[in-house]
């Protein structure tokens, strides 16, 4: 799984454009504030690239909230799906 | 940042009674004793009273004296309102009307294809709406935050269900977020206050009523993903009983606009404009109780 790619489509999804993919860290909270500071439309977001670019559905929000946490663990749950 | 507790006054039990009451009893009765209801009410939530007086004094620019009688005619038409809503509980809502043609007005937009964003705010009595318009053609699911009691969800969603209408609570969790991301797909319309702040970076300061104050943008961001029609809706009160009027519009801009953010400000900007045309022509009907332009969140401001 290339992290590096999954961080500039994160970034371009979310239009976080003050950020580059190296300022994001693999295993820092996506939401909250002591990570990224993501939000609810941000998820939607996370949601809808995931389906878009690796054809995985998440609809379970239990799992979503498990697998929506960091990089790396998004990155993991691709993998995983593949 | 201000902040709304997202529950109707009053527990289970006092909501209940309410309900089996107005089964038997004509809301108008209830009316007779609203006047000295809010005159406990503004004595013991004297700081809800004082945003609603600050509001009218400093952003509508009444006299103190138009200020002071504002306070105590808002909160009346306030319990007016939720009266109604609670006469539409008890099973009542065929006594409620419009003008036809603003009901003609809504339905087109409920008759097409395309996803509706319907954005609404804390003014007049927007849940009223959904009774006033018959079946609509497209489910409209109801974005609000989930702090009601289980029974006031039950007494709604129980009037709303032959509307065609459906609750989405928002919760911390993400269920909302996956509700709202089938029924959009599906061409639904949703509709949430757009003067409700969520926690998140997706609230920007515009001007409205000549002081800063913040809105919510991401309701926007939705709406453009799914090419979605927004419009801005709100119910208002008339001076008959039972009577309302909805003020539709759409909410556009220029299509050329570039940037995701841009555009989503831009209908903040629009939207706001809208609410703040509405709401001077209306000014007892704002119903957020807490200094809504209170940015910072401070308690002494």
């Amino acid at each position: 799984m290339d992290i590096l790619k999954l961080k500039t489509q994160i970034i371009d999804a979310l239009n976080l454009e003050e950020l580059k993919p190296e300022d994001i860290k693999d295993d820092a909270p996506l939401f909250g504030p002591e990570g990224l500071g993501l939000d609810s439309i941000d998820a939607l977001e996370l949601i809808v690239l995931l389906e878009k670019n690796y054809g995985i559905k998440l609809t379970d929000p239990s799992k979503a909230k498990n697998v929506l946490t960091s990089v790396k663990a998004i990155a993991d749950y691709i993998e995983s799906n593949k | 940042m201000p902040q709304w507790k997202g529950k109707t006054e009053g527990g289970d039990a006092n909501q209940s009674f309410l309900i089996r009451l107005l089964k038997k009893v004509d809301v108008r009765v209830i009316y007779c004793f609203l006047p000295f209801a809010v005159i406990y009410y503004l004595i013991a939530a004297r700081k809800r009273a004082g945003a609603i007086y600050s509001y009218l004094r400093h952003r509508q620019g009444f006299s103190v004296w138009r200020s002071a009688i504002g306070t105590y005619r808002n909160h009346l038409l306030f319990a007016k309102f939720l009266m109604d809503r609670f006469y539409i509980y008890a099973g009542h809502k065929d006594k409620f009307n419009s003008a036809s043609l603003e009901k003609d007005v809504v339905v087109k937009y409920f008759s097409t294809d395309k996803p509706l964003v319907m954005v609404s705010a804390h003014v007049g009595n927007f849940e009223i709406s959904s009774y006033l318009c018959g079946k609509l053609p497209k489910k409209l699911n109801v974005l609000a935050f989930a702090g009601e009691t289980e029974q006031m969800q039950k007494f709604r969603s129980s009037a709303m269900e032959e509307n065609n209408i459906e609750m989405i609570p928002v919760r911390e969790d993400m269920e909302h977020i996956f509700r709202l991301n089938d029924v959009i797909r599906e061409g639904e319309a949703i509709t949430m206050a757009g003067d409700r702040v969520f926690t998140g970076r997706r609230n920007h300061k515009f001007m409205f009523l000549g002081k800063e104050a913040l809105f919510p943008t991401g309701i926007y961001t939705i709406a453009e993903r799914y090419k979605a029609d927004i419009i801005a809706m709100f119910v208002l009160g008339t001076k008959k009983n039972f009577n309302y009027k909805i003020h539709v519009e759409p909410i556009t801009i220029d299509p050329a606009l570039k940037g995701r953010d841009e555009r989503a400000r831009a209908y903040g900007q629009k939207y706001v404009d809208i609410l703040e045309k509405v709401i001077k022509e209306n000014p007892l009907q704002w119903f957020n109780f807490y200094d809504f332009w209170n940015i910072e969140g401070d308690e002494n401001n």
